[in-house]
C-alpha cells in the first residue's frame, strides 16, 4: 500500500468505568482493547461480531464521539493528517465536517418536527458550511438529488415517509458536509430485505461518485460479504481477523469466525451448515476470560490458550489472524 | 392429523384515518408436530395473524362474519373466534395454545421472579399446587438447556442474558403442554450464533412434544431452516403456499422470487442485490386487484382491475398470480 490509511489504529483502547455492587467501588469495562487496524482509503470496510463485541463503541471512537483510553488513532485523508487523540477543540469542527455517521433505526434519528430539508440542512448551519439561505437550499437539493429523494419530498415531514425513504433521508443527512469518511452504524438492520438491498446499492453507488470510505458495522455477515471489501471481524473488544472480504469468506482461520459463517442459517433448506455450532454465548465485558478472549467458546481451545492471549498476526496477505493455532487448523 | 385450520380470516382496524383491512382472505393449516412458517415484510399482517389464533387483537379489530379459525382438540373441535370472556378464552391464551415473542426482556414481567411467573401462569391452566407447578417449571428450564435452572428459577429477567431469557421464555411457553406454539419472530433479536442454538432448540422440541408450530418471521433462511411449509404474506393476503422446498427453490409468484432475489447469499458473492421497486404501499391506500401489482415487474393491466385467485402449480403449492398462472397453463 503505498497510499496512507484513511484511518489508523494502533494498540487503541476504550475503557468505560462503571460503578459497582458496593458503595464506592467501580469496575472497568473494557470495550476495545488494543485494537490494531488501518481503514485504506476508498475502502468499504465491514466490521461484524455479535452484540457486546464492542464494533459500536470502536466506530465511535474514531469519530471522536467517545474517550479513547489508550493507544493512537490517526486520519488522513490526504489534506490533513489528525492525532484523533490529542486533537485540538478548534480542529475538531473540520474533523466533524470531513467523519460522519449514519444511524440503525431510521425512525428514531429523525426530528418528527422538523422538514426534510431542514433536518438535511442542519449540519451545514451548525458548522457554518455555507453563507446564505440560497448555498444552503442549493446544497441541500444536490445531495438530496444523489440520494434519490424526490425533491417535493423537502416541504414534508418525517412520519410521511416510508423506512427505506427515511433512511436515503439520514444518509443525505449524513452526506451533506461532504465528509471522506462515514461510518455506517447497522444502517440496514432496521429496514425489510426488499428495501434492504435498494440501500446498500445506494451505498455503493455514493462511494463511486463521492470517494468515500466507509467503515460499515453490521452483525449480518451476508450482508457485509456482498458489499465490502475488507472485513474485520471484533469479539469481545478484540479483533480476532481481518482479511478481504472473498479471502475471508473463502478460507476464514479464527474458528469463532469460522463458527459464525456457519450459524448463518442457508436458504437451501437441505444444508444445515456444518456442526460448527458454538456453545454458550459471548461473556460479560466486565469479566472477561483470561488468555484468549474466545477459549471459553471454542472447540480447539488448549492449555496455552487459556493463559496468553494470542497477537494478530499475517497469515498470508492482508490476512491477520489473532489464534495460538491457525496454522494447524488451516492444515487440517 | 389437522391442529388448527384458519379459513377465509378477514380482519379489519377502524382507525381515525378509516378502515384498515389488515388481514384479507387468509386460509391456512396446521399439523400436529410440523413447522408452519409465516413469512412476510412489515406490515403484511403477519403478526396480527397470529394474535388472532388467540383474540389478542385490540378492541377496534372486526372480524368478517366468513372468517373461521378452528383448533381441533381431542376434547373436540373449538370456535376460537366465537369465543368471549377470559376464562372461555384460556383454552386458547396459554392452555392448548402458548406464544413466545420477539422481545424475551419485554415480555416478563421485570420485577417478578422467572421462577414465579411460571408458577403462576401452570396455576392457572392446571389442577396442580405450588410445589407441583415449581417442579415442573424447574424441569423445563432444564429440558431447553438452561444450566443451573435451581438458581435461575429465583433470578429476576435482567440477571439473565438475551440467549437464556428466549430459553426461559421458551420453557414457560412450553410448561403447560400446549398442542400449538406460535412463535413470533423469536430469534429476530438474537445473535446468529444464539439463533442457530434456539433453532436447533425449537425443532428438538417439535420432535420431542408433537406440537404444531406457527413460526413468524421476515427471514427466509430461517424460514428453510425450520419449516415444513410456507405461507408467504404480502399487505395481509397469503400470495404463495406450499413444502418449503418448493416455495423456496421454485418460487412462482413475482414477490416470493423478488424476495429471494434480494436477499444476499454467502455462496455468490457475485450475485447483484435486486431491490424490489418502490416502497410497500400504506394501509390505507391498498391497491386495487392484485395487491402487489404497483411493485411487480411483470403486471399487466388485468393485475391493478381482477383479484388473483390462489392457483395450483404443484400438489403441494399454490400462488396467487394471474400472470404465473396463464403461462404454467400456456406451457
Amino acid at each position: 500500500m503505498t497510499e496512507k490509511p484513511i484511518i489508523s489504529a494502533r494498540d487503541l483502547s476504550v475503557h468505560f468505568t462503571l460503578r459497582g455492587g458496593a458503595l464506592f467501588s467501580t469496575q472497568t469495562l473494557k470495550a476495545v482493547e488494543g485494537v490494531n487496524l488501518d481503514i485504506p482509503k476508498g475502502s468499504f470496510f465491514g466490521l461484524v461480531g455479535e452484540s457486546g463485541s464492542g464494533k459500536t463503541t470502536l466506530g465511535r471512537a474514531f469519530l471522536k464521539a467517545l474517550k479513547i483510553t489508550r493507544g493512537e488513532a490517526r486520519f488522513n485523508d490526504g489534506e490533513v493528517d489528525y492525532d484523533l487523540v490529542t486533537l485540538p477543540k478548534d480542529k475538531l469542527r473540520d474533523y466533524r465536517k470531513r467523519a460522519q455517521l449514519i444511524f440503525q433505526d431510521p425512525y428514531a434519528a429523525l426530528s418528527p418536527r422538523m422538514t426534510v430539508r431542514d433536518i438535511i440542512a442542519e449540519p451545514l448551519e451548525v458548522m457554518g458550511l455555507t453563507s446564505s439561505r440560497e448555498e444552503t437550499d442549493e446544497r441541500v437539493r444536490e445531495i438530496a438529488d444523489k440520494c434519490r429523494l424526490n425533491l417535493e419530498h423537502l416541504r414534508r415531514f418525517p412520519h410521511a415517509f416510508s423506512g427505506g425513504q427515511r433512511q436515503r433521508i439520514s444518509i443525505a443527512r449524513a452526506l451533506v458536509s461532504n465528509p471522506r469518511f462515514v461510518v455506517a452504524d447497522e444502517s440496514v438492520a432496521a429496514l425489510d430485505v426488499s428495501i434492504q438491498a435498494d440501500i446498500l446499492n445506494l451505498l455503493k453507488d455514493l462511494q463511486k461518485e463521492l470517494g468515500l470510505t466507509y467503515l460499515f458495522i453490521s452483525h449480518d455477515l451476508s450482508v457485509v460479504a456482498h458489499i465490502c471489501d475488507h472485513v474485520a471481524v471484533m469479539y469481545l473488544g478484540r479483533l480476532v481477523e481481518t482479511a478481504p472480504t472473498r479471502e475471508l469468506f473463502a478460507a476464514p482461520r479464527h474458528p469463532y469466525t469460522k463458527a459464525l459463517l456457519s450459524a448463518i442459517p442457508s436458504l437451501d433448506p437441505d444444508n444445515h451448515g456444518d456442526a460448527q455450532k458454538l456453545e454458550g454465548e459471548i461473556p460479560s465485558p466486565t469479566n472477561p476470560p483470561s488468555g484468549c478472549k474466545f477459549h471459553t467458546r471454542c472447540p480447539y481451545a488448549i492449555d496455552i490458550c487459556k493463559s496468553v492471549e494470542p497477537e494478530l498476526a499475517h497469515s498470508g496477505m492482508e490476512h491477520e489472524v489473532a489464534c495460538h493455532r491457525w496454522e494447524e487448523l488451516a492444515e487440517a | 392429523m389437522t391442529l388448527l385450520t384458519v379459513d377465509n380470516l378477514t380482519l379489519k382496524f377502524d382507525t381515525d384515518e378509516g378502515r384498515i383491512t389488515a388481514v384479507d382472505g387468509v386460509s391456512f393449516e396446521v399439523n400436529a408436530g410440523e413447522v408452519l412458517g409465516l413469512v412476510g415484510e412489515s406490515g403484511s399482517g403477519k403478526s396480527v395473524t397470529a394474535k388472532s389464533l388467540m383474540k389478542l387483537n385490540p378492541g377496534n379489530a372486526i372480524y368478517t362474519p366468513e372468517s373461521k379459525i378452528t383448533l381441533s382438540l381431542e376434547e373436540g373441535d373449538v370456535d376460537v373466534l366465537s369465543l368471549k370472556g377470559n376464562k372461555a378464552l384460556r383454552v386458547v391464551r396459554g392452555g392448548a395454545v402458548s406464544m413466545i415473542f420477539q422481545e424475551p426482556m419485554a415480555s416478563f414481567a421485570p420485577a417478578i421472579t422467572i421462577g414465579a411467573q411460571m408458577v403462576e401462569q401452570l396455576m392457572l391452566h392446571k389442577t396442580v399446587t405450588k410445589k407441583e407447578a415449581k417442579a415442573i417449571s424447574v424441569d423445563m428450564l432444564e429440558r431447553v438447556g438452561i444450566s443451573d435452572a435451581a438458581k435461575r428459577f429465583d433470578q429476576y429477567a435482567f440477571e439473565l442474558s438475551g440467549g437464556m431469557r428466549q430459553r426461559a421464555m421458551i420453557a414457560m411457553a412450553l410448561s403447560t403442554n400446549p398442542k400449538l406454539l406460535i412463535a413470533d419472530e423469536p430469534t429476530t433479536a438474537l445473535d446468529v450464533t444464539i439463533q442457530a442454538q434456539v433453532i436447533d432448540l425449537m425443532k428438538d422440541l417439535v420432535a420431542e412434544f408433537h406440537m404444531g408450530i406457527l413460526f413468524i418471521t421476515h427471514d427466509l433462511g430461517v424460514i428453510a431452516q425450520t419449516a415444513d411449509k410456507v405461507a408467504v404474506m404480502y399487505l395481509g393476503k397469503v400470495i404463495e403456499y406450499g413444502s418449503v422446498r418448493e416455495v423456496i427453490r421454485t418460487p412462482v409468484h413475482p414477490y416470493t422470487q423478488g424476495l429471494i432475489n434480494a436477499i444476499p447469499k454467502l455462496d455468490d458473492l457475485d450475485a447483484e442485490l435486486t431491490p424490489i421497486p418502490g416502497d410497500i404501499p400504506s394501509p390505507l391506500e391498498r391497491p386495487t386487484g392484485c395487491v402487489f401489482h404497483t411493485r411487480c415487474p411483470i403486471a399487466e393491466p388485468v393485475c391493478s382491475q381482477q383479484v388473483p385467485e390462489m392457483t395450483a402449480f404443484d400438489t403441494n403449492h399454490t400462488a396467487a398470480c394471474i400472470v404465473a398462472a396463464r403461462q404454467r397453463s400456456a406451457a
